[in-house]
């Protein structure tokens, strides 16, 4: 044996490895409320602690989610869910959940009543995969104490069914046993996320398979198994319950679950259980037949409620005869019973199906649906409302009629995925209409120019909106005055417009005016007012001025918050927007965590083909790639694509978009051939649509000049690049962060072809204006300021570059951490310059500083 | 019914081929260990699973002909030659890629041979203590564990943790000197089992 073998003889040593151990997972989370966090188990979710409730001293148990690189978006939904579902049951066998919120590092935490207990597989010796080591024998409970344990287990789920609860994942690592046998039930809420995982894994080969999804497999009732999440209901976890007694009391499955993922799945669907009784001999007729009423392959022959089969069970105990026993007639009548039962739910089920993408059981749960259904109502309501009243307004049936037809037939929501050259001939007569018919009435010709104006805005027929939209609100301005209600809105529309086409300081100015002209006459926290600093905080990302942007998001969305709490669309809106700010802020950890919410509000709002729901997840797909979270972005965004492709046509704004972005992403991923089509693609269309002036057409230009280059077709790189700094520079000038990016990359460039003087002529340049635009101290002007730093050490000028690299180096510090990789970048170079210098000593403080981090030291950001 | 999977039978059954479980219980067993190695090496977490595959492919390629020897084979430093080389691959694939779309000038240093030796010990003893702890979790009470994650691992004071958890002092002491004698003989026997 070798010395390092011996380290876990010694205490001491044992004790640094574990405090080390305890480093790599971080610290102890702080929450508010909660005092003496403990840590008492982690699992596949999450890490349970026990803490004191500081308002009622009681001992709570908090589970916190793993973040970061350990926990997939999967399981952070899964807990979400979970967290939504449980809340509101109270019953002595399920946990209950107190509250839930997020901690200061941006993890989501449940706090559940602490139960001092045991995993019922661990105690009823029923361990799956048992420890290799471990010395416990596998020694099963007395028959009767398991019954009684199982009924109670079955009020417990009957309890949550009632609530619209299904558990959906039952399984005895789910289930706590306290010292006074009491089962208490985790975990319910797996839900919609776990069936969706059950899919995903179907479609793979099996060795990537997580541990944490086999682990369920077993207790997966047929209808589970065969991945038919329509017909998963109540029944599902009554045959899951039967496992779960089959396995206390015989200490087997009832069928084999050993071999492959897909045999077990159909050893699921086709194998009938071994008799129980050939298993051990205290289980009489009555228990099997119970437990195997319990595990029919049919839901339909199954116990139709868990409460029915905990009275079974008790009639059992107390020694009267059972249910079960009296097969063909209770089962006609409990068909016919059932049936009636069911039906309620199934319409219910059905018409959510009608609204929302995808049903799943936890859809049942009737808080959710309603609000969700009232939420429709009211936006339902307030659209008939709002058509009312422009009605209203116009007084010739002609125009009545116009009106109507163009409301009906023209909101390009309801042209969702069809061919948009009817719709633009329509838009084309409507607008000639207007011009020619109605010219004697300024609020008819207002408000059809607004309609007009947004669906062309719709159609990314940026043109013809800015026509529009430009003629309403002069016609506004002229008619009404500048603070009139109309003229407010219409300003607010057309800066939305400008903003969109890429006219930033026009769109300023008109949006600035109208959020001045809404506080004064409609009040600060009026829903215009809030509307158009939701806007303009848009158009502030837009033109780089970042912290003006993020505070005006953060108080516009307070105030909704306050005001109109119920208004979730909005808030949505905010959400996503605030959402890609900070994304570009580096804070994309909220960023994720607000486009997730943006995203599930839209779905079940507007529905998942909605035009607002594709770019909220194609806005995701842009966090999670800056998440490094490379395999998921991509799929969303392959996916985003295609519906966008669909709905929206090859030429739209997010068609466009999202090309870039898939490019940008197999480029982030190394597959630079394949990102170079798509970029290609992007910039050939947003060339046709939008012209080369455009900020979002300059961005694919930096983008396809960066790919090139990564491939080492450096000229035509270099070629791209000077074209898309000089537009830059032409039309929005040297002051911006688009220009900074440009002219960094083509600094990079030419730094590869070792034109290294012009190279540090350009990133002295861009330092400066960095300094200018983001700040001194800001970390990205760090880094730009490195890189100059780097060029001017290659060219010789060591003392020059070692002040500008300290000075980068302790910013870089400060704002990132030591163990940033940006940060030890700077420090390599520091290394570098040190070498040539010839301060040996330097060197070497800064090559180890450079040197990757150990995990858990600094893991925090 | 649950057969003691011992390390032996593993790499076996990996050798074989042709048994799906033994893949599972292999990442299972070393999927942690050598996804903290290759995050430590600094590969993104989007490449890690990818590390993983590539040791899995690997080994089932190299294991049929794979004779276990207890005696002179140290299965351990078998795994390590493979994931490292796994891991570089990775790295080397990426480097080839260069430069970056955002403001950056990414310029990130190898680790040297010797540095990649001392991490991979590290991750292995702490791996060895992550399996025995989970094994020393379910054979002690919450209560215990909690303590001795408390006092030993997090270092807290012992007065301090017994209050936190509503103990005395003395079954503070007596689960640390519990957890540390049984957590050193689960790992004299896992270093032993592993050959």
């Amino acid at each position: 044996m070798s010395s390092s073998s011996d380290w876990f003889q010694d205490d001491s040593q044992l004790q640094l490895e574990l405090q080390k151990q305890q480093r790599s997972y971080g610290h102890t989370p702080a929450i508010e409320g909660y005092d003496q966090l403990q840590e008492l188990s982690r699992g596949g979710q999450g890490i349970v602690y026990t803490a004191i409730q500081r308002s009622t001293r009681r001992r709570v148990a908090i589970k916190v989610l793993l973040d970061g690189q350990l926990a997939s978006a999967v399981s952070r939904l899964r807990f979400d869910r979970e967290i939504d579902l449980v809340a509101g049951l109270r019953h002595p066998n399920i946990v209950t959940v107190y509250d839930s919120g997020v901690t200061a590092t941006g993890q989501t935490y449940l706090v559940m009543a602490y139960v001092d207990g045991m995993p019922l597989d661990e105690v009823a010796g029923i361990k799956r995969i048992s420890s290799p080591l471990s010395q416990a024998e596998n020694s099963l409970l007395d028959v009767k104490r398991v019954l009684r344990l199982w009924a109670a287990i079955c009020d417990g789920v009957n309890y949550a069914h009632q609530h619209g609860v299904i558990h959906r994942d039952l399984k005895p690592s789910n289930i706590l046993l306290d010292a006074h046998d009491q089962p208490y039930i985790l975990d319910f809420g797996l839900a919609k996320v776990e069936s969706d995982e059950l899919e995903d894994h179907l479609a793979v080969s099996t060795p990537t398979i997580t541990g944490q999804f086999l682990g369920s497999v077993p207790w997966a009732s047929p209808e589970q198994a065969r991945g038919d999440h329509r017909a998963i209901d109540v029944r599902s976890d009554i045959y899951a319950l039967g496992v779960i007694c089959y396995q206390m009391l015989t200490g087997k499955f009832p069928y084999d679950v050993s071999g492959n993922i897909h045999t077990v799945l159909s050893n699921i669907l086709a194998d009938s259980p071994i008799k129980p009784s050939s298993l051990r001999s205290q289980i009489d007729n009555e228990v099997e037949t119970i437990l195997l009423k319990s595990l029919s392959k049919e839901p339909d022959r199954r116990y139709q409620t868990a409460g029915a089969l905990a009275t079974d069970i008790r009639r059992y105990l107390a020694g009267e005869p059972i249910e079960a026993k009296r097969d063909s007639a209770w089962y006609a009548v409990r068909k016919t019973l059932r049936r009636y039962q069911f039906a309620a739910w199934a319409l219910a089920a059905g018409v959510v199906l009608s609204l929302v993408f995808a049903v799943t059981a936890w859809t049942l749960y009737q808080q959710t649906n309603a609000a969700r259904l009232r939420a429709q109502a009211e936006a339902e309501d307030a659209l008939v409302a709002r058509q009312q009243e422009q009605l209203e307004t116009q007084k010739a049936t002609q125009i009545r009629m116009f009106l109507q037809e163009m409301l009906v037939s023209i909101t390009p929501e309801k042209a969702l995925g069809k061919d948009v050259t009817i719709l633009l001939e329509v838009l084309g007569q409507a607008s000639a209409r207007v011009e020619s018919e109605l010219q004697d009435q300024p609020q008819v010709v207002v408000e059809l120019d607004v309609i007009i104006g947004r669906v062309f805005q719709n159609l990314s027929r940026y043109e013809e909106a800015g026509h529009h939209l430009q003629r309403a609100y002069d016609i506004c301005k002229q008619e009404y005055g500048a603070t009139h209600d109309l003229t407010i809105s219409v300003a607010n529309n057309l800066g939305v417009l400008l903003t969109s086409a890429g006219k930033l300081e026009e769109a300023e100015t008109t949006l600035r005016a109208a959020l001045e002209n809404s506080k004064r006459v409609r009040g600060e926290h009026s829903r215009s007012t809030l509307e158009v600093a939701g806007n303009l905080a848009v158009l502030l990302k837009q033109l780089s001025k970042l912290e003006e942007a993020e505070s005006l998001f953060r108080t516009t969305i307070r105030a909704t918050l306050e005001h109109f709490p119920d208004d979730a669309l909005t808030l949505a809106t905010l959400q996503n927007n605030l959402g890609t700010l900070l994304e570009g802020l580096h804070n994309p950890k909220e960023a994720e965590v607000l486009l997730r919410r943006t995203v599930e509000a839209r779905s079940q709002l507007l529905g998942p083909d909605h035009p607002d729901t594709i770019r909220a997840r194609a806005n995701l797909a842009g966090v999670l790639t800056q998440l490094e979270r490379f395999a998921e972005a991509e799929t969303v965004t392959r996916e985003v694509l295609t519906a966008s492709r669909r709905v929206m046509g090859t030429d739209h704004d997010l068609t466009m978009t999202v090309t870039n972005t898939l490019g940008h992403l197999l480029y982030v991923r190394g597959r630079h051939e394949e990102a170079e089509v798509f970029f290609e693609e992007a910039l050939d269309a947003r060339m046709r649509n939008l012209g080369p002036e455009h900020p979002f057409t300059l961005v694919v230009m930096n983008n396809l000049g960066s790919c090139l280059q990564s491939q080492g077709k450096l000229e035509a790189a270099e070629k791209i690049m000077r074209r898309s700094v000089e537009i830059v520079e032409r039309v929005h000038g040297a002051q911006n962060l688009t220009a900074l990016i440009g002219m960094n990359n083509l600094s990079t460039v030419l730094n590869s072809q070792e034109k290294y003087l012009e190279a540090q002529e350009l990133q002295a340049r861009i330092s400066k204006i960095a300094a200018a635009v983001l700040g001194p101290d800001n970390w990205q002007t760090a880094l730009l300021q490195a890189n100059h730093a780097d060029t001017l050490r290659t060219l010789g000028k060591l003392e020059q570059a070692e002040t500008q690299l300290l000075h980068s180096y302790g910013v870089l510090k400060t704002s990132l951490g030591q163990s940033h990789r940006q940060t030890r970048s700077v420090a390599n170079m520091l290394a570098k310059l040190f070498e040539e210098a010839g301060q040996p000593e330097q060197a070497g403080k800064y090559k180890s500083l450079a040197a990757p981090p150990r995990v858990g030291e600094d893991a925090k950001q | 019914m649950n057969p003691v999977t011992t390390h032996a039978s593993l790499l076996v059954r990996l050798g074989d081929g042709s048994d799906p479980t033994a893949w599972r219980d292999f990442h299972t067993r070393y999927g942690d260990l050598i996804r903290r190695f290759a995050l430590r090496q600094n590969l993104p977490p989007s490449d890690i699973d990818d590390v993983l595959q590539d040791v899995l492919v690997i080994l089932t390629k190299n294991m049929p002909g794979f004779q276990y020897d207890p005696a002179k084979g140290r299965f351990r430093s078998y795994l390590k030659t493979i994931v490292v080389r796994a891991v570089f691959r990775r790295f080397r694939q990426k480097r080839a890629g260069g430069g970056q779309v955002e403001i950056e000038k990414a310029d990130t240093e190898l680790a040297s041979d010797a540095e990649v030796e001392d991490l991979w010990e590290e991750e292995w003893r702490q791996y060895h203590l992550r399996l025995a702890m989970s094994v020393v979790r379910t054979e002690f009470n919450r209560l215990d564990i909690a303590a001795f994650n408390a006092y030993v691992s997090q270092g807290s004071a012992a007065a301090e943790t017994a209050e936190a958890l509503g103990l005395n002092i003395d079954q503070v002491y007596q689960a640390k000197s519990r957890i540390i004698k049984r957590l050193a003989e689960l790992i004299e026997q896992q270093i032993e089992e592993e050959g």
